[in-house]
């Protein structure tokens, strides 16, 4: 299936943000993209692939384990054979709905089992995301336990599976993306908080962005490889740029009074505990990463506040107000003193 | 719930009208078949609605023929559980060849050709997600029951609707991704044409396609008509300009002119226009006059009057809106006048413990539930080798941590069905509060486990304010205006929440009944005034709806407790509670508390 490029996209800064941040600093602790249909979230979300620093890896382990600390659990890195280094494209995992919970958190190897009678954990859906991307398109409509668990899994960067006799652990680094239109239900709140940032997809109103959205996608499925091609320069430079970002963005310089203004937004909003804090200044930061600045500044941190925020709010069911624009309120309040 | 237009006056010259127009839908049918034919991966598909069993069949055929008459057909029944459509194991096979062996599921096995989905509007959210998906990526992708696999999936989708029942809609991720939309209520099969589109034109056709090309400035009209149709997503105009351009192809031109654009748009967008249906939600802007001081016109337009063609375009689908609502409108009475009192055969009375199995998971069976036989036997069938042979001769060896259970979609899916009295001067209070209560609710801890509609009834009928909808978006966005006032058809109340319960439980949802009445009708069913009639009807009205056998609380909002309303609330076995002043904190907490825990 040909991928429509990432920088093809027009307008969804947002989105587009939020992912590329996400990119350069995992720990940010995923996106979730809320939004109508038609609006091009899993295009955006499909294409990231294409951006994604590669990853060194150990040749044929299941987990993708680095070489430098292999995990020690698949016949290549167990250390009994010469390990052998590749680069490969980090993963961007598309989590089928309908997938079944043994292949999410990996299971019995069939074919093992049955031909031989030997038992293997085959690893499954968890494993194939570490240290990269897995994406969950129609969040809503995942069960509630299959959810939870790759939250939980998302946060402590490792798959347990305990079954008869198979005990296993294995790392599974991943970011979580998840999609969802809020008109088929809404999501959990305690559901909701728990990815880093949260985007608000919506249609554009603009004639002239509408047009270029729609053209841009019509020469993409009259000639899909042509299309690639003409945006490949591109491609690459946005590529490099994130390679780049994600080098220098743990040097990347956080001030006293930049944080003091952080701190005292999520006071401002009442966005409870000291998630909505550290994630504003991880977002903060792969933001200046982006954009090439050494430190963060007080537009930047306004720049992201939204994305990181919104989510966090208190519900309040009778007042109508948008959480991106209660957020904005706060930003100049907090701002102006 | 009202008839949405007025029968022709003159009878005679209505009916041939008709006919005309009949014919001309089906020509539409025929032309959409065409285009899936000639571009089957851009244009993905269609819905129909309302098109007669043989109708269907005929395009189908006409379809398979149109794709060269080698594309199979294939059924996607409503009912189609994961493992049918994904793929997964074949437990049969596996034993007994003691290896895995998949089971190709019908998306994959309808790659290279059309999948028919019929009663498409009965689609459950998740199939309706799985399906979208294939449409989307091509291919699909199954991780199951210990499987890893990835299958090319692309095919024609028809969907075939009959959305006579309010509240009933194609789950609306589907239609967004299937081009065309089509009514063909009342086609009658009897009065088609020879086809006209024959293969041969398809395929010479195919040729042209990739030379057709669009003017500028039927591109902006194009999309700017979506816009001001109030089509919010943006696959409806990139259909609409694939299909203005293979209609040309099919002419036989080079240059997609005004009316083949203008053909496509009502295709494309007549079945998604938002604009004639509701005028709740403002039409996107107008674009701005054209920012004069803007570095002057662009040259590049011959002749600059997008705004002229987007007007053709709109008209062209205001036109045949119209006249589908004419004709749907139209056959649904026909149908009523015919059959079909409440309680049509297709009901199930399905004990709201059991409901429909949405899955398995790991379980004890003592403890979680009903046992999950197959699935439990398809968790053990890989460790068959491994574990020693059971005693006592057993053929497999089942242990304790290979129980699955079932899982049932039960209490989780309840709807909540409020029903207003919206008449007189105090409906407004009692509009707000309900909308507040609806919203309390969903905005609950477990918000997302039950869905809210709203039913008002004043003047002379009941309406249906907001489908059954878990999402508080959707509640705020189409609850900001309500009607109130005038007279007070509470039998059209009740029969209406009757009506939308039988629809709620074909779904195999589980419906409760919520009325703020005050339990005294003035008008009756057939719409006209006096107290007797309509407290009969209303009595009758009453008497189905208990027949219905589900939960129905009766909020008695008379300033004071009246004999009236505790009588209508017994007729319905409701639960009756006098609530003189309406306020939505106590309604929404004793919804929660009497009906849902």
């Amino acid at each position: 299936m040909a991928i429509f490029p990432f920088v093809a996209i027009v307008g969804q800064e947002a989105l587009k943000d939020a992912l590329l941040m996400s990119a350069i600093e995992p720990s940010i602790g995923g996106v979730l993209a809320l939004g109508d249909r038609g609006t091009g979230k899993s295009t955006a979300i499909r294409a990231l692939a294409a951006l994604l620093p590669e990853i060194e890896v150990v040749r044929g382990c299941p987990y993708r384990c680095l070489p430098s600390a292999p995990a020690g659990l698949c016949g290549v890195c167990d250390g009994k054979e010469a390990q052998v280094c590749e680069k490969i494209a980090a993963p961007v995992v598309d989590l089928p709905l309908g997938a079944t919970e043994d292949r999410v958190v990996g299971a019995l190897d069939l074919e093992r089992a049955l031909s031989k009678g030997e038992k293997r954990f085959e690893p499954g859906l968890l494993a194939r995301a570490n240290r990269g991307f897995l994406y969950i398109d129609e969040v809503n409509l995942l069960d509630d336990h299959l959810v939870d668990l790759l939250l939980d899994v998302a946060a402590s960067g490792e798959n347990v599976v305990e079954r008869e006799g198979l005990s296993i652990r294995h790392p599974a680094r991943f970011v979580l993306v998840g999609s969802g239109n809020p008109e088929e239900g809404d999501l959990r709140p305690q559901l909701l908080d728990r990815f880093g940032l949260c985007v608000d997809v919506r249609t554009s109103h603009d004639l002239k962005e509408r047009m270029e959205i729609v053209r841009r996608r019509d020469a993409f499925e009259q000639d899909p490889a042509a299309f690639i091609k003409d945006w490949s320069r591109k491609t690459a430079a946005l590529r490099k740029r994130v390679v780049e970002a994600r080098a220098r963005v743990h040097t990347v310089i956080l001030p006293d009074s930049v944080l003091a203004k952080a701190v005292e937004l999520c006071l401002t909003l009442g966005a409870d505990g000291l998630r909505g804090e550290l994630t504003l200044m991880r977002a903060a930061r792969a933001r200046a990463a982006l954009s090439g600045e050494t430190q963060v500044s007080m537009e930047t941190l306004k720049a992201v506040a939204a994305l990181a925020l919104r989510h966090r709010l208190r519900k309040d069911p009778l007042d109508d107000t948008d959480a991106g624009v209660r957020v904005e309120r706060a930003v100049s309040e907090v701002f102006v003193s | 719930m009202n008839p949405a237009a007025a029968p022709p006056t003159d009878r005679q010259a209505g009916r041939e009208a008709f006919e005309k127009f009949d014919a001309a839908r089906w020509g539409q049918a025929d032309l959409a078949a065409a285009l899936l034919a000639l571009m089957p991966h851009r244009l993905k598909g269609g819905v129909f609605d309302g098109a007669a069993p043989e109708l269907a069949g005929l395009l189908q055929d006409r379809l398979v023929r149109a794709l060269g008459g080698e594309a199979a057909l294939h059924r996607m029944p409503v009912s189609i559980t994961d493992d049918r459509l994904m793929g997964g194991l074949d437990l049969a096979a596996t034993l007994a060849n003691g290896r895995p062996v998949a089971e190709t599921g019908l998306l994959a096995r309808a790659d290279g050709g059309v999948l028919v989905v019929p009663m498409a509007e009965r689609l459950p959210g998740r199939a309706a997600a799985q399906l979208a998906r294939a449409i989307d990526t091509g291919e699909v992708e199954t991780e199951r029951d210990g499987l890893s696999l990835c299958a090319p999936a692309r095919f024609v989708t028809l969907a075939f609707a009959d959305p006579d029942e309010p509240g009933e809609k194609l789950p609306s991720g589907l239609g967004d991704r299937l081009s065309f939309g089509l009514s063909l209520h009342g086609v009658s099969p009897a009065r088609l044409r020879p086809e006209t589109l024959t293969p041969q034109i398809i395929s010479a056709a195919r040729e042209k396609l990739r030379w057709v090309t669009v003017p500028d400035a039927l591109i902006e009209a194009l999309i700017d008509a979506a816009a001001r149709l109030g089509i919010r997503s943006l696959r409806a105009p990139g259909f609409c300009l694939a299909a203005a351009r293979g209609i040309a192809a099919l002419a036989g031109r080079d240059t997609v002119t005004d009316a083949d654009a203008a053909l496509a748009a009502e295709l494309v967008y007549a079945s998604r226009a938002n604009i004639l249906i509701d005028r709740t939600e403002p039409p996107a802007p107008p674009p701005q006059p054209p920012e004069p001081k803007d570095e002057g016109e662009d040259p590049s337009r011959p002749h600059p009057q997008p705004d002229e063609l987007t007007e053709m375009l709109i008209e062209a689908v205001q036109l045949r809106v119209s006249l589908d609502i004419a004709a749907r409108a139209r056959t649904t009475r026909q149908r009523t006048r015919q059959e079909v009192p409440p309680g049509k055969s297709g009901d199930m009375v399905a004990s709201r413990r059991r409901g429909s199995r949405i899955g398995a998971r790991a379980g004890d069976p003592r403890r979680d539930g009903r046992l999950d036989l197959l699935s439990t036997l398809r968790t053990a069938a890989p460790w068959q080798r491994i574990r020693e042979a059971p005693a006592g001769g057993a053929a497999i060896s089942v242990r304790a941590s290979d129980f699955r259970v079932k899982r049932f979609r039960h209490r989780s899916e309840a709807v909540v069905i409020f029903v207003v009295d919206a008449s007189g001067s105090s409906a407004m209070n009692r509009l707000s509060e309900a909308k507040g209560a609806i919203e309390l609710l969903l905005s609950g801890c477990y918000a997302r486990r039950e869905s809210v509609a709203l039913i008002a009834f004043r003047k002379e009928g009941a309406d249906l304010l907001l489908p059954p909808t878990r999402s508080l978006t959707r509640v705020k966005r189409s609850l900001s205006r309500l009607p109130g006032g005038g007279a007070t058809p509470l039998a059209a109340g009740i029969a209406a929440a009757a009506q939308l319960v039988r629809i709620e439980r074909r779904k195999r949802k589980a419906p409760h009944v919520v009325f703020l009445s005050d339990g005294q009708g003035n008008i009756a069913l057939d719409g006209t005034a006096g107290r007797e009639r309509a407290g009969e009807d209303a009595r009758d009205m009453a008497r189905r709806l208990k027949a219905l056998q589900e939960p129905v609380l009766f909020f008695d909002i008379s300033r004071r407790p009246s004999a009236q309303a505790e009588m209508i609330s017994t007729e319905m076995g409701a639960i009756y509670r006098p609530l003189p002043v309406a306020d939505a904190a106590r309604v929404s907490q004793a919804v929660r508390s009497l009906l849902l825990e």
